[in-house]
């Protein structure tokens, strides 16, 4: 019954936040300049038969009505599933942002995985008394992840491993010539579900740099968050006495330190998940990976209207639905997290 | 044999004001299932004592010198691994702040059993029947309840028994208990001590018991001894110590107990020792006391340690009156 009732109110507060988020995207996207219509018209030789193709357009487009109006038709939209038609590509957005997802979250959810797991493996030597020397090189190593960028990172790694020693491939997700039918979008579920397992090899090895360059920022960042959780955690009264209790010092760091060290941990991590998300889109262009990210900056570009707002409601949803995860697991960590 | 020797025991924590000497020589010895009280101020080197013989002390704390021997082997020279499973197995500790000491995402039934499992290297299911048989010793009502849940929904006595439980589970030849009743009320507080010394004899367990409490020591223990910055100033069987106490601070000490605890009006008027104690990375030279000592000599502060002198027959001062 109280987590029935929790989950109500979670879906209610998300649905409000869900109009909200949406309503300031529309908002946006009429008040930054540049006319779409305007870009879609062209030149013509006379100005009075272009400004009857312009009046036309803009009809089309349904931007000459007002503009509550359009919001209505827009959420209408939203809720058939097909969130508009795309000015440039003439093709419901829904589907074209569901084609484009799966590639996006094959770089970001490795990233967060990895990062989480190899983030908190650095934050531990600190606690072993022979591995001073491993602390020491980890906190180096954040320091410099830290101040490089990521797209740095992405560029040093092409003309490293992509011109100069040319191991790696720097665009695209699979090797040419590999063919895939697309079943889910995501390369690993699709080669499996087809028997193609030599895609799976082509597909990692493209994963490698991107995910490199994405990874390394976001080691330092839960290196240090939990490094610092750690240090805290380590000085409670419950250490010394697990320690007192004839525990080893491994079981001590890794399931008794770790487990009270990681919701803060588990906290940044929902953030930076969000974050990557949108961040990738850099990494994406990069390395010509077929993302959302890409898909944002081309619809920029044309100010395809409603693919920006689009892919804007999509983000909203998936931080939404991150934030419930994250939110169920700090429960799942901590017994005096309570869902109320 | 003894069961616990101590020998010049010396643990300094080295912080950035300066070493502080939180045990500076400490030497004393305790016999199979004897209790014995330490008595001290805050900051005396109490919990640290207590620490150090289970080779727990926290950064930036150290053990220098000095020599534990306990059943005979010298615990400073043992490895980690061969120290941690002789902790929770043959020395235990009951803690200070039991609200504090127990991990909070960990189930109580689980924070029991796994000393069971670790050093007994019982099953699950016989760890759990001795789990159940732990709380009703410690006197435990609705023990399946309070196996299921966390250590924030017990009150702070039911931690402490759970704690209680936890340190005599392997039955271990020592159990240290630091201050266990400074953060309960007054009543829990007589219940603990009286499960304590109950447990202590069942399990037939040799107990030192720490306290800034006299009143507590004289009743639970036959010898005790009295720490001041670190050092044993004395040591003596509990009568002796209350009815004939020697050393300065001793006298002191026990006055101010009588004061706080007679029932006669005195108008607000409370004995009281003047000064504070020394501060813990400068102390004086000489003895360590003489800065607050009534009956002070001029060379008190000129001489560099003051041994334990033997006044009577398991009696020791360590002040230069009694040379």
């Amino acid at each position: 019954m109280g987590f029935l009732a929790y989950l109500a109110r979670r879906a209610g507060s998300a649905l409000l936040s869900f109009f909200i988020i949406t309503i300031i995207a529309f908002i946006l996207c009429r008040v930054v300049p540049g006319d779409p219509a305007l870009l879609m018209v062209g030149s013509a030789v006379n100005p009075e038969e272009w400004f009857k193709e312009y009046q036309k357009m803009r009809a089309l487009l349904g931007l000459d009505r007002p503009i509550y109006e359009q919001y209505l038709i827009w959420l209408r939209d939203i809720f058939t599933g097909n969130f508009g038609v795309s000015y440039r590509f003439n093709v419901p957005v829904g589907p074209l942002i569901l084609e484009r997802l799966p590639a996006t979250l094959e770089l970001v959810i490795p990233t967060v995985v990895l990062a989480l797991l190899i983030g908190v493996l650095l934050s531990t030597p600190k606690f072993f008394r022979r591995m001073a020397w491993a602390d020491k090189l980890a906190s180096g190593f954040s320091f410099l992840g830290m101040s490089i960028s990521y797209f740095i990172w992405g560029i040093f790694f092409i003309i490293i491993f992509g011109v100069s020693l040319n191991v790696l491939p720097i665009s695209g997700r699979l090797d040419m010539g590999i063919e895939l039918p697309r079943i889910t979008g995501f390369i690993i579920i699709d080669s499996l579900l087809s028997g193609r397992f030599e895609a799976i090899g082509s597909f990692l090895k493209h994963l490698i740099m991107p995910v490199a360059a994405l990874t390394l920022y976001e080691i330092t960042l839960i290196h240090r968050i939990n490094r610092s959780s750690m240090l805290s955690v380590m000085k409670e009264d419950y250490i010394l006495m697990d320690k007192a209790k004839g525990l080893s010092q491994f079981h001590i760091v890794f399931v008794r330190g770790l487990r009270n060290a990681l919701i803060p941990t588990l906290t940044l991590l929902g953030v930076q998940f969000t974050v990557l998300l949108s961040g990738s889109v850099i990494i994406e262009k990069m390395f010509a990976w077929p993302g959302i990210g890409k898909l944002l900056v081309s619809a920029v570009t044309y100010r395809d209207l409603p693919l920006i707002q689009g892919i804007i409601a999509t983000y909203c949803i998936i931080v939404i639905i991150t934030n419930f995860i994250i939110d169920s697991l700090y429960g799942k960590i901590n017994p005096r997290i309570k869902y109320v | 044999m003894s069961l616990l020797r101590v020998e010049n025991l010396k643990t300094y924590y080295y912080t950035p004001l300066g070493v502080v000497r939180a045990v500076d020589g400490v030497s004393f010895e305790m016999e199979k299932g004897e209790i014995l009280g330490v008595v001290g101020e805050i900051g005396a080197g109490k919990t640290t004592l207590g620490r150090s013989i289970l080779r727990i002390v926290p950064e930036p704390g150290k053990i220098v010198d000095g020599r534990i021997l306990f059943e005979g082997k010298d615990l400073l020279k043992l490895s980690e691994s061969e120290m941690s499973r002789l902790r929770g197995r043959y020395i235990s500790i009951i803690p200070e702040t039991p609200i504090l000491s127990l991990n909070p995402p960990f189930t109580i039934e689980s924070q029991i059993k796994e000393v069971l499992k670790k050093h007994l290297g019982y099953s699950d299911e016989e760890a759990r029947r001795e789990t159940l048989h732990l709380l009703e010793q410690v006197v435990i009502p609705d023990r399946e309840a309070i196996l299921k849940s966390y250590p924030h929904e017990l009150s702070g006595g039911m931690c402490q028994r759970v704690l209680i439980a936890i340190a005599f589970a392997c039955r271990p030849s020592l159990v240290i208990a630091d201050e266990p009743t400074t953060s309960v009320d007054v009543i829990t507080q007589a219940q603990i001590v009286s499960l304590i010394r109950s447990m202590q004899r069942e399990y037939g367990s040799s107990l030192i018991f720490i306290t800034h409490d006299v009143g507590f020591a004289s009743k639970l223990c036959r010898r005790m001894f009295i720490m001041y910055a670190g050092r044993i100033l004395e040591m003596a069987p509990v009568e002796k110590l209350l009815t004939s106490p020697k050393h300065p601070y001793t006298k002191a000490l026990i006055k101010v107990a009588y004061s706080m605890r007679s029932t006669k009006p005195t108008k607000g008027y409370l004995y009281t020792i003047k000064g504070s104690p020394p501060s813990p990375t400068q102390p004086p030279k000489g003895c360590i006391f003489e800065p607050r000592c009534e009956e002070k000599m001029e060379e008190c502060s000129k001489i560099d340690s003051i041994p334990l002198f033997e006044v009577e027959k398991e009696h020791f001062v360590s002040c230069l009156l009694y040379r």
